[in-house]
């Protein structure tokens, strides 16, 4: 490659990481557009936050009746436990439960902290829904009770006709009973059977015993409400609190991490990357520069993979994924650099070593991602809560940080080695059979 | 440069480091983590007024925060609602008799000081025995425990494939013992615990895996283009080629947590954790790997030379 040529390819990267950064943080109004205004909000303004570096919202829960005179201690956990399922259940990673104790009357107020989102409010009734299910017949007698008697619910979708005749996406709740169960109810059918959570009336129906399917029924009075139907489902899912809660008041909250939590960790990031480009200068000099623009690649790659994920939410975690995917890329360059040298000690041309480094690096770096790439898809699928975000920011910086340490930073080192007059002084190179 | 000998002192340190885990152990299985408020039971004190206030926010907090002073009090955590008609403060204070009744007596005083400068609104201060402890995040904590195990087996099962059993016990080993330190040093040294734990804990596996494969894939492939050399040279040779990078990731963990002791609050337990990770991820990293791989490296060579004469025997038959 001439040198003329390397030098344009790199002014070319070099420009276009630049107005990426630019495009990142930068906020305008798009010129010459005739109808209407048209703002460009940064790639970082794309992005959604989660409840811990944005506002949420704050339920607290009071009790409907004064328990404070019963006998029975007041088993909390155990209602905190089911409104903890329920909140994971509706897909909420970050959130905060916290009971608070009224010191004269020892009732418990119970406050949860939610992402603001549209359906938050409805979820929070699905939350806090009172009661056992309760399985009655046409006369109201009560033919099972609790959600013992269920064995499976899960959400199904199915293909409708809306009012204008269009197919549309339907949703239904698909509710598998015991054995035992089951048994209990076709003793009394055909009959009109109704299913209720506390006060809440989810079905009822004539049925015959043709009409369940393997123990199933299907609740399917949701329409296209595919959140309705999750929230039924939960219902039945977890069974009962056993205290009847009423919501006092919603607030906004400031976010959990404090006010401009995010900025402020992008901002460290941003200094750590140059305290380490800078300690790595001091060892491999001209692998330093060409470090930063492949740590800088990463960082806007990363950035933009996680604006086009549908219903990604930064939160905390995200960040940290996103600063510990960051370290591996600083991690690998370091390896690579390092493995370049001691090709080029071991008498190869400059080009040789590049080339034989990278191709075992490469070998190593696989195995590396690999690994990483189990973790964050165990944590993903095992795990809950927010460590989930630092899986999906890690494990999408994992596959990245993959293509930038073993095929982008080769490219940036050759151009750097085929633009620069003093190769040996700008890399460091000690022998003099360097090409 | 003159080259460091890791080999000569990694036991010794590996044993330091064996004490902080029993010490870190017994420390916590007796006094119990120092939870940070997020996750410890305490007091809450609510300052309400009945309209929204906006500008007069900052007023709010200065007198509260004053009356908390003149009382002795410090909170831990501040949140503040519908833009500062709502200013919770969290306490992490052991719940007794004594202590709900002062914190009775102080919402009193927060309530008429604030009422001092707000004559126009209702001010209404409360306060409330808050519970956190043994709910908040405990499932999160042990999936992802779970998460962490399943990864191990998983990695275990990969390696074997790549490069051998030994080898792939070293990693396996070195990532749990890592994330077993950095627990029990933050157990011993009393750090706050705080939820994003979890997160930092995981990070201890991920810094440890990708420190362990690169020194075990440099010893695969030294060992076998330099037979002559011994398996303790190669072991020192390459964490001496690992120090630079892993003197780098300290430094900007220990910059990392010095700004976030800086700013303080909520980041003030998360600071303290990266600083337990940077010294933990340093010390396994270069003095934990020799004294693990070395016994191992000596077996699969006996192994080898093992499966070598039988073979000859099997031959000469």
């Amino acid at each position: 490659m001439s040198k003329k040529k390397a030098k344009a390819l790199l002014s070319i990267i070099i420009a276009l990481i630049v107005v990426l950064c630019v495009m990142t943080f930068a906020k305008f109004e798009i010129p010459g557009i005739k109808n209407g205004v048209y703002n460009y909000n940064s790639i970082l303004g794309a992005l959604e936050l989660d409840a811990d570096l944005e506002e949420s919202a704050a339920y607290t829960l009071k009790l409907k009746d004064d328990i404070s005179s019963e006998d029975e201690e007041v088993e909390v956990e155990s209602i905190l436990k089911v409104l903890e399922s329920r909140i994971i259940g509706l897909g909420y990673d970050n959130y905060a439960i916290s009971t608070l104790k009224n010191s004269t009357t020892d009732n418990y107020d119970i406050r949860i902290e939610l992402p603001n989102k549209q359906s938050t409010a409805s979820d929070i009734t699905a939350i806090i829904a009172y009661g056992e299910m309760e399985v009655t017949d046409a006369d109201g007698n009560v033919i099972l009770t609790g959600n013992g008697a269920i064995k499976n619910v899960k959400v199904e979708s199915y293909e409708a006709y809306d009012q204008m005749n269009n197919k549309v996406l339907a949703y239904a709740c698909i509710v598998e009973f015991t054995e035992e169960a089951f048994e209990e109810i076709k003793a009394v059918l055909p009959t009109t059977v109704n299913i209720k959570v506390g006060e809440t009336s989810l079905f009822s129906q004539e049925l015959n015993v043709e009409d369940f399917l393997q123990r199933t029924i299907s609740i399917s009075n949701y329409g296209t409400d595919k959140s309705a139907a999750e929230r039924a489902a939960l219902q039945l899912k977890t069974g009962g609190i056993p205290y009847e809660y009423e919501i006092e008041k919603g607030e906004v909250i400031s976010p959990l991490m404090g006010e401009n939590a995010g900025l402020i960790s992008l901002l460290i990031l941003a200094g750590l990357v140059l305290i380490a480009i800078i300690l790595f200068a001091v060892k491999y000099k001209g692998f330093a520069l060409s470090s930063l623009i492949s740590v800088l690649a990463f960082m806007l790659i990363e950035l933009i993979i996680l604006v086009l994920i549908p219903a990604l939410k930064i939160s905390f975690a995200s960040i940290l994924g996103f600063i510990v995917a960051t370290i591996f890329v600083l991690s690998g360059l370091f390896t690579q650099a390092q493995k370049t040298l001691a090709e080029f000690d071991s008498g190869k041309t400059f080009k040789a070593a590049l080339k034989s480094a990278y191709k075992k690096g490469g070998l190593l770096f696989v195995d590396v991602s690999v690994i990483l790439a189990i973790l964050s898809l165990a944590v993903f699928f095992i795990a809950n809560g927010a460590i989930r975000s630092f899986a999906i920011t890690f494990g999408v910086g994992t596959v990245v940080a993959l293509f930038v340490v073993a095929v982008f930073s080769k490219w940036i080192i050759k151009l750097f080695y085929h633009s620069v007059s003093k190769k040996e002084a700008f890399f460091k190179l000690n022998r003099e059979d360097a090409e | 440069m003159k080259k460091l000998n890791f080999i000569k002192i990694s036991k010794i340190i590996l044993s330091l480091l064996l004490v902080i885990v029993v010490a870190g152990a017994v420390l916590a299985g007796v006094l119990g983590f120092n939870k940070g408020v997020e996750l410890s039971n305490g007091y809450e004190l609510t300052v309400k007024v009945d309209v929204n206030f906006g500008d007069n926010k900052e007023k709010i907090e200065t007198e509260t925060e004053k009356v908390l002073k003149e009382n002795g009090v410090k909170y831990d955590l501040k949140k503040i609602a519908d833009e500062g008609s709502i200013i919770i403060y969290q306490f992490k204070e052991e719940v007794t008799e004594e202590n709900t009744k002062a914190f009775e007596d102080l919402a009193v005083k927060v309530e008429d000081a604030v009422n001092v400068i707000l004559v126009s609104t209702t001010v209404d201060a409360t306060t409330a025995v808050s519970e956190r402890e043994g709910f908040f995040g405990t499932s999160t904590i042990w999936w992802a425990i779970l998460a962490v195990g399943v990864t191990v087996v998983l990695a275990f099962i990969y390696l074997l494939i790549r490069y051998n059993i030994f080898y792939s016990l070293v990693a396996c080993i070195l990532a749990v013992f890592e994330v077993i330190l950095l627990t029990s040093l933050v157990g011993l040294v009393r750090i706050p615990l705080a939820p994003i734990f979890s997160v930092v804990a995981l990070t201890a596996v991920i810094l440890s895996f990708i420190n362990t494969i690169v020194l075990l894939n440099g010893a695969k492939e030294k060992l076998r283009l330099n037979k002559t050399k011994s398996p303790e040279e190669v072991a020192n040779e390459l964490l001496n080629g690992s120090l630079p990078k892993n003197g780098v990731i300290a430094i900007v963990l220990v910059v990392a947590s010095i700004v976030l002791m800086i700013i303080g609050g909520t980041f003030t337990s998360l600071a303290f954790e990266l600083l337990a990770l940077a010294v933990v991820d340093f010390m396994v990293n270069q003095f934990a790997f020799a004294p693990i791989f070395l016994p191992f490296e000596r077996k699969r060579n006996k192994d080898n030379l093992l499966r070598a004469k039988k073979k000859e025997l099997k031959d000469k038959e």
